[in-house]
């Protein structure tokens, strides 16, 4: 049933991509051999480095889940292709790059030795219950910590915190703080960003798009005021569209963490002393600096604490 | 349960929502599709190919393609309208072209002795159509339509990924904020029962009415 979800998932996937296309190539009138993600920037991010460093834990105890990944020799994921930065497909070598895409691979690598992944893309729906029912180990998709949500599944965390921006059209409004979107419709992706706009700016009405793209569309257009997601994803977009900038307007914080099933308390530690390894070693501000990093091109902050979060 | 009660507005105005979707949508669908049925079956040549191009262009794209399409392809010929009419327009365009297919194989259904025997007894070309030709080719046409209906409400939910705060939209953000993914989506199936229940019901009614002994 899940393999049915999950192809259909991925037609949905497919339609939305070949749409999303539409209007770049709509918009950029012919220079559409340059793009292949919509986005130069976006298509340059590649974390195979911090891949190689990565380490291969040892003495792992043996828990439930463990031991299915093991059999199967291939870590199942639910993760994102659309979330630039974080997880997002590149059609051209049709590698899923970016940060939370580069987390999974380290996983599987400490758990099995090689970074070997499976990504299921079944959206910020259904990451409880493809954990609670096993099919798949582990969510890391832009999954932020709450403690709703740590009823349902075990956190190790968080590995990554994320703040909010604004980004809007160049000749449109200027959004000067976060008030100015009361009342006003923001284009969100589902998931992280539409939590933190509710949660920052209770009065701003979200309008949610699957793909980034139709969110920059939609504030290119003047559809929607502003784009409000995690600062790395608009920094990448702003600086390719001269028609797109970026607003001085931060807020809210995501923890992200990733998701484990409930029933195996042990493989939540495997996965907190994994994220310990990789933070001590230098992987952890790699992989940063390889996909955020790309984006944002600041220096690498310091990794969050881990367990710092309730629901952690 | 009772995060149920403390989301239900959002989920019932999702509901509304959906309902008033298929409520636009459909009559649209119902127009454009005759429109183009008869375009079909016209004797003029380039109806027909305007009919059929319709028909094959529509058909076989995805509607999720024809509703993104209209949301991010209208505004860069500088017509903006707003979500709601777009998926409205889009879910209208998509489903007239199944209108159409049913409407004119409904009318292609009606045995041509029966028009000829019209003919013969000396009725008026309008009075062939309209009281020997369109009441046969309706009955026909009453469960497909009904079917289109049903997939027109079902449709509506492509919402979910162009903006459109319908049912599962709605849906979705109570999940978000409850995590409570199970409960959140049987509900929304209930919903989409609900609405298809009552046309499935009154297409049998419809259906028992419109029917004569043969």
């Amino acid at each position: 049933m899940t393999q049915g979800r999950h192809a259909r998932r991925d037609v949905v996937r497919a339609a939305l991509l070949a749409a999303g296309a539409v209007p770049v190539l709509a918009a950029c009138g012919g220079r559409a051999s340059a793009r292949t993600t919509g986005n130069n920037a976006y298509a340059t991010i590649d974390q195979t480095g911090a891949i190689d460093h990565g380490p291969v834990g040892a003495d792992l105890p043996e828990t439930p889940t463990l031991r299915r990944i093991r059999d199967r020799g291939v870590l199942l994921q639910s993760g994102s292709v659309t979330m630039p930065g974080f997880g997002l497909m590149n059609p051209r070598t049709g590698r899923i790059t970016g940060f939370d895409a580069g987390i999974a691979q380290l996983l599987a690598k400490y758990l099995l030795g090689r970074p070997e992944v499976d990504t299921i893309t079944g959206g910020a729906d259904t990451r409880e219950a493809i954990l609670q029912n096993h099919s798949v180990d582990v969510a890391v998709s832009t999954y932020t910590i709450k403690k709703s949500r740590a009823r349902l599944v075990n956190f190790s965390g968080p590995y990554y915190v994320a703040r909010s921006g604004v980004l809007v059209a160049t000749d449109g409004h200027r959004v000067t703080s976060l008030n100015d979107l009361a009342g006003q419709e923001v284009a969100v992706q589902p998931g992280a960003a539409e939590e933190a706009l509710r949660a920052g700016c209770p009065a701003a009405k979200p309008v949610v798009f699957e793909e980034s793209s139709q969110c920059s569309a939609a504030v290119r257009q003047g559809r929607v005021r502003a784009w409000s997601a995690n600062t790395a994803i608009l920094l990448g977009k702003a600086a390719v569209d001269v028609r797109l900038e970026m607003t001085p307007v931060t807020f809210g914080s995501s923890p992200f963490g990733i998701g484990t099933p409930k029933d195996d308390p042990e493989f939540k530690k495997i996965v907190v002393g994994f994220l310990e390894r990789i933070m001590a070693d230098g992987t952890w501000r790699m992989l940063w600096e390889q996909t955020v990093g790309a984006l944002v091109r600041t220096a690498a902050p310091a990794p969050p604490k881990l367990g710092s979060v309730p629901g952690s | 349960m009772s995060v149920l009660f403390d989301h239900g507005g959002e989920i019932l105005d999702g509901f509304y929502a959906t309902l008033l979707l298929t409520v636009c949508a459909f009559p649209l669908a119902l127009v454009l599709g005759s429109a183009m049925a008869i375009c079909r079956i016209s004797p003029v040549r380039p109806l027909r190919i305007l009919g059929r191009l319709y028909v094959d262009v529509v058909r076989n794209s995805p509607l999720l393609l024809v509703v993104v399409l209209i949301i991010f392809g209208l505004p860069d010929a500088g017509l903006l309208i707003p979500l709601f009419w777009c998926l409205v327009l889009g879910l209208g365009i998509y489903f007239g072209a199944y209108v159409c297919e049913t409407v004119r194989s409904g009318i292609r259904a009606v045995d041509r002795g029966q028009v000829e025997a019209a003919r013969a007894i000396g009725l008026p070309f309008r009075r062939v159509v309209t009281d020997v030709l369109l009441p046969q080719a309706f009955r026909a046409m009453v469960q497909p339509l009904g079917t289109i209906l049903i997939n027109t409400a079902l449709g509506s939910a492509l919402g979910a990924a162009v903006g459109v705060a319908e049912l599962t939209l709605e849906t979705r953000s109570f999940n978000l904020e409850t995590a409570e993914p199970i409960l959140a989506f049987a509900v929304a199936a209930c919903g989409y029962l609900a609405i298809n229940l009552v046309v499935s019901l009154a297409v049998r009614l419809i259906e028992r009415k419109a029917r004569v002994l043969r």
